[in-house]
C-alpha cells in the first residue's frame, strides 16, 4: 500500500516538480539579491534546447546538463547586463529576454535539424533515469543550508533588503546582484534541461510551457524562503501530475472531461492560491530597485 | 591626543563653498559635539571625513597623524564610525545578523554563536544591557535599534563613533538612556562626536562644542563656559530669543464662545497606545497644547480627530466638530468643515518626497474647486498659488520645481504649514512643528501660529517640547497612559510640576 502511494504518487510529483524546483530556488536567490526575475522562463526554454541538442550529438545526458547550465548562465548574464549594468527596466528587459529566449530554438532546429522548433528523438539509453531527482535534493539541501546559514546567504539577503547597510559594511552590492542572477541562470538552465532530457526525450516547441512562471509565483508563495518554495513547488507539481492522470478519465456522465479544461488545473490553481496568497507575503524591500 | 583634527578643510562643489577653512579638534576620549543649521556644513565635513568627498585642500589627522581616508570602508578600519540618524538596519533580519554583517567570524558559514558570545561581552564592556540577538530588528524600539547601531560600532572595533542627531526620533526616556551609554562609552576610552541641533543637550552632555556657520569655523567653547544664547548667536549670526516674544493678544470673548471641537469621553482600542476616556473642549482664539511623554495617547489621539472613519472599530465616545457630529468621517469631510491638518511626521505623512512643491501643495487639494474644473487640475493656478505662498512663508529654495525632499526640514515644513492653512480653516491640529527644524525657522513658525491664534483659529498643538508648549499655549493637557491626567491653565505652567505630570506624578 504505501510502497504504491510512493511508486504512483510521491514519486512522479517530485519527478514532475524538478524542474520547477531548480527554476524556483534560482528565482529565490535573484530575487533576494534585490533583481526580478522573470526571465526564468527563457532561461528554463533555453537550457531545455541546448541540453537536448548536446545531448543528441554526443549521447551523453551529462554533457546535456551542462550544456543547459551554460546556455541559461549566458542567458542570464545578459540579462544582468542590461539591468545592472545599463540599468534597463528589470521588468521590462526580462519579458525582452523571454521573447528573446523563445526565438532561439526554432531558428537554430532549422539550421540543425531543418526544423521547426524541436530537435531529434534521443534514444533512452543516453537520458537520465533518476540523477536529475538526487540533484535536485542537493541543490534544495544547499540551497536552504546556504541562506540560512552562510555569510554568502547573508550578504545576499542584504543586497535585496537593505542594500545600503550592505554598502557601508564594505560589501559590493552590485557584486551580490550579480552572484543571485548568475545562478538564477544555472539553476534555471539545469531546470530546464531536466524537462527535455529527463522528463522527455526531446525538445519540443515552447516546452517549458508557463513553467517559469510558476516556479516565480512559487517563490513568491514560499516568501522568498527555500523550503517554504519548494513546498509551493510541489504543490504545483502535484497538480501537474493530477491533470496528467485525470485526462481521459471519466469523471461523471458518459464521456471523459475534454482534455483541454483538465490542462488548465496547474495554472488555475496557480492563480487562485497566488490571489489568497497575496498580501500575506512580503517581497524583499529593495527588489526591482535601481542602486 | 587629538582623536581626530580638521586642518583648514575647504571643499568646493562648481562654484558653491560648503566647508571654507574648517579647523577643529577633538581630543581622544571625550563627547565633542557638532552644531550648527541645516546647510552650515556639518554633513559634508563628516563625508570630506569618511572619504565620502575628498577635500579641495586641507588635511584631517588622526590620532595627531596625517591621515588620508579614501572610502568610508577605510575609515572603518581605521576606527571611525557613524551611526546614520536614518539607521541602516534591515528590518526582517535580526540584531545579530544586523551588527556582524560584513564582520562575521566564519570562513563559510556565518559563525553565529561565536559572534554572540563576543558581542555580549562587549554589551557588557559598554554597559549596554541588550540580550534581543535572534529578534527581528522592526520588532524593536528605535532607541533599541539606535542600541543595535551602536553596538555595531563597538562591534567594529571603532574608537571614534560619530552619531548623527541621535535623539531626534527618542522619547525623553531614551534620550536619557542614550547619553548614560554615551557617558559609559566615553569612561571605557572611546571618543564620541554629536552632531546636533539641539543646544540644551549638547550643552548638558558634551565636553567641548564646536559651532559651525556656513561651511567655517565659529569657534569651539568648553560646554562649562558658555551657554544656549551664546550658542544660538554663533550658530545663527545674531540674537535668537527662546521664547515667544511676538504680540499675544488676548481673543475677544473667548471664554463665552461656543467650542469648534467638542471630544466626549473618547476611548480608542489599540494594543501599542490606547486613548482612555478623553474628554475637552476647544475653542476660538486659544492655543489648547496636548503633552505628554511619546507613546501616551497623543499619537493616537491625533490619529483618531483627523481620521475617524478608519478607527471606527476601535472607537467610543463623541466627536463634535464645528456643531457637526463628525465622529465616522473622513479626513476629506474635515477639511471641507474646516480643518487644518499638520501631521506628526512631514516624512512619511505630509509630504511626496519625489514630487515638487506645487505637487505637494496641491495634496488633499486636488477637489477643491479653486485648483480643479471638471475633473482636472488647474496646474497654472495651482503654481501660481504655490509661489505666492513660497513667498509669504519665505520657503527656501524659492522654486516650485523643487522636491521636497531636498529641502531642508525647516523648508517642509513651512510648506506643510503653508498648505494647511491655504483653504482658511477654522480648527488647526498641528503636531510637532519645530521637530527637525533650525533655530532660524522655529520663530517663524512659531510666529505663524500665534498669528492664527491672534486671528481667532482654533488650535490643537502637539508636541514632544515642553518648552514650546509652555511658550505658545492657552490651555494644555498632559497626557499619561493613554489619558488627560490633568489640565494646566497659562498662568500655572511650570515645567517642573508639568514634568512631573508627564512621568505619572500628580501636580
Amino acid at each position: 500500500m504505501l510502497e504504491a502511494v510512493f511508486s504512483n504518487w510521491i514519486l512522479p510529483t517530485l519527478r514532475v516538480s524538478t524542474p520547477l524546483i531548480f527554476a524556483a530556488l534560482g528565482g529565490m536567490w535573484c530575487e533576494r539579491s534585490g533583481v526580478v526575475q522573470i526571465g526564468l522562463e527563457g532561461i528554463m526554454l533555453v537550457g531545455a534546447f541546448f541540453a537536448a541538442v548536446v545531448t543528441h550529438s554526443t549521447q551523453n545526458p551529462w554533457w546535456g546538463l551542462g550544456a543547459g547550465m551554460v546556455a541559461g548562465l549566458v542567458l542570464s548574464l545578459g540579462y544582468g547586463l542590461t539591468v545592472l549594468k545599463l540599468k534597463a527596466n528589470q521588468i521590462v528587459a526580462g519579458t525582452a529576454f523571454n521573447l528573446f529566449a523563445m526565438g532561439v530554438p526554432p531558428f537554430l532546429s532549422m539550421i540543425w535539424y531543418d526544423s521547426t522548433g524541436s530537435t531529434p528523438v534521443i534514444p533512452s539509453e543516453a537520458l537520465f533515469r533518476s540523477a536529475p531527482l538526487f540533484l535536485m535534493v542537493a541543490s534544495v539541501v544547499l540551497s536552504a543550508v546556504f541562506y540560512h546559514r552562510s555569510k554568502f546567504g547573508l550578504r545576499v539577503r542584504f543586497a535585496g533588503e537593505h542594500p545600503k547597510a550592505l554598502e557601508s559594511a564594505g560589501i559590493s552590492v552590485q557584486g551580490k546582484r550579480w552572484q543571485g542572477i548568475a545562478l538564477s541562470g544555472m539553476l534555471a538552465g539545469l531546470g530546464g534541461a531536466t524537462l527535455s532530457i529527463y522528463l522527455a526525450s526531446s525538445f519540443s516547441r515552447n516546452m517549458s510551457s508557463g513553467r517559469g512562471f510558476i516556479a516565480l509565483a512559487a517563490v513568491i508563495l514560499g516568501k522568498w524562503l527555500p523550503i517554504p518554495t519548494v513546498v509551493a513547488c510541489l504543490l504545483f507539481g502535484f497538480t501537474e501530475l493530477l491533470q496528467i492522470r485525470l485526462q481521459g478519465v471519466v469523471l461523471w456522465g458518459e464521456r471523459p472531461v475534454p482534455v483541454q479544461w483538465i490542462q488548465i488545473l496547474p495554472y488555475l490553481i496557480t492563480i487562485v492560491v497566488l490571489a489568497f496568497a497575496m498580501g500575506r507575503t512580503r517581497a524583499p524591500k529593495a527588489l526591482g530597485g535601481v542602486e | 591626543m587629538n582623536a581626530i583634527e580638521f586642518r583648514k578643510i575647504t571643499k568646493r562643489f562648481g562654484g558653491f563653498t560648503a566647508n571654507r577653512d574648517l579647523s577643529f579638534s577633538v581630543k581622544k576620549g571625550s563627547i565633542h559635539g557638532l552644531i550648527g543649521e541645516n546647510g552650515a556644513g556639518k554633513s559634508t565635513a563628516m563625508k570630506v571625513l569618511f572619504g565620502i568627498h575628498p577635500a579641495d585642500s586641507g588635511e584631517i589627522l588622526i590620532e595627531d597623524r596625517p591621515a588620508r581616508i579614501t572610502n568610508p570602508v577605510h575609515a572603518m578600519k581605521t576606527g571611525i564610525g557613524m551611526v546614520h540618524q536614518h539607521f541602516m538596519l534591515a528590518g526582517p533580519e535580526t540584531v545579530l545578523d544586523n551588527i556582524i554583517l560584513g564582520h562575521e567570524p566564519g570562513r563559510v558559514f556565518v559563525g553565529r554563536k561565536r559572534a554572540e558570545a563576543e558581542l555580549r561581552s562587549i554589551a557588557k564592556t559598554y554597559g549596554l544591557d541588550f540580550d534581543r540577538w535572534d529578534r527581528p530588528v522592526s520588532e524593536l524600539s528605535v532607541g533599541e535599534q539606535q542600541r543595535v547601531e551602536i553596538l555595531k560600532l563597538l562591534y567594529q572595533r571603532s574608537k571614534v563613533l560619530i552619531l548623527d542627531e541621535p535623539t531626534a526620533v527618542l522619547t525623553p526616556q531614551e534620550v536619557k538612556d542614550l547619553f548614560g551609554n554615551l557617558i559609559r562609552l566615553r569612561e571605557e576610552g572611546k571618543t564620541i562626536i554629536l552632531i546636533s541641533h539641539k543646544l540644551k543637550e549638547v550643552l548638558g552632555y558634551c565636553d567641548e562644542i564646536t559651532v559651525i556657520r556656513r561651511g567655517e569655523t565659529v569657534g569651539t567653547r568648553k560646554a562649562s563656559e558658555t551657554d544656549e544664547a551664546e550658542l544660538a548667536r554663533m550658530m545663527v549670526g545674531r540674537d535668537v530669543s527662546f521664547t515667544y516674544q511676538g504680540e499675544r493678544k488676548m481673543f475677544a470673548g473667548t471664554a463665552e464662545m461656543r467650542p469648534l471641537v467638542r471630544v466626549e469621553g473618547l476611548s480608542i482600542e489599540s494594543t501599542t497606545e490606547p486613548l482612555r476616556d478623553v474628554s475637552f473642549e476647544l475653542k476660538p482664539g486659544e492655543i489648547l497644547g496636548v503633552a505628554g511623554v511619546q507613546g501616551n495617547g497623543q499619537s493616537t489621539l491625533l490619529r483618531a480627530l483627523a481620521h475617524p472613519a478608519h478607527h471606527r472599530s476601535r472607537w467610543s465616545g463623541g466627536y463634535q466638530f464645528n456643531g457637526k457630529d463628525h465622529s465616522e468621517s473622513d479626513p476629506i469631510t474635515l477639511r471641507n468643515d474646516g480643518l487644518g491638518l499638520v501631521p506628526e511626521d512631514r516624512l512619511s505623512e505630509g509630504l511626496l518626497l519625489n514630487q515638487d512643491m506645487t505637487e505637494n501643495f496641491l495634496l488633499g487639494q486636488h477637489e477643491d474647486p479653486r485648483y480643479s474644473k471638471n475633473g482636472f487640475l488647474l496646474r497654472a493656478k495651482a503654481r501660481a498659488v504655490t509661489e505666492s505662498k513660497i513667498k509669504e512663508f519665505d520657503i527656501r529654495p524659492p522654486y516650485t520645481t523643487v522636491w521636497t525632499g531636498r529641502m531642508s526640514g525647516g523648508n517642509q515644513q513651512k510648506l506643510v504649514m503653508a498648505r494647511a492653512l491655504d483653504p482658511g480653516p477654522t480648527v488647526l491640529y498641528i503636531a510637532h512643528p519645530t521637530r527637525g527644524v533650525d533655530v532660524g525657522a522655529i520663530e517663524k513658525i512659531h510666529d505663524a501660529i500665534v498669528r492664527e491664534r491672534n486671528r481667532g483659529k482654533a488650535i490643537l498643538l502637539f508636541s514632544s517640547e515642553l518648552d514650546e508648549l509652555i511658550d505658545l499655549c492657552d490651555r494644555m493637557l498632559v497626557f499619561y497612559n493613554g489619558g488627560v491626567r490633568a489640565e494646566f491653565a497659562r498662568p500655572e505652567f511650570d515645567p517642573w510640576t508639568i514634568g512631573r505630570v508627564m512621568g505619572g506624578g500628580d501636580r
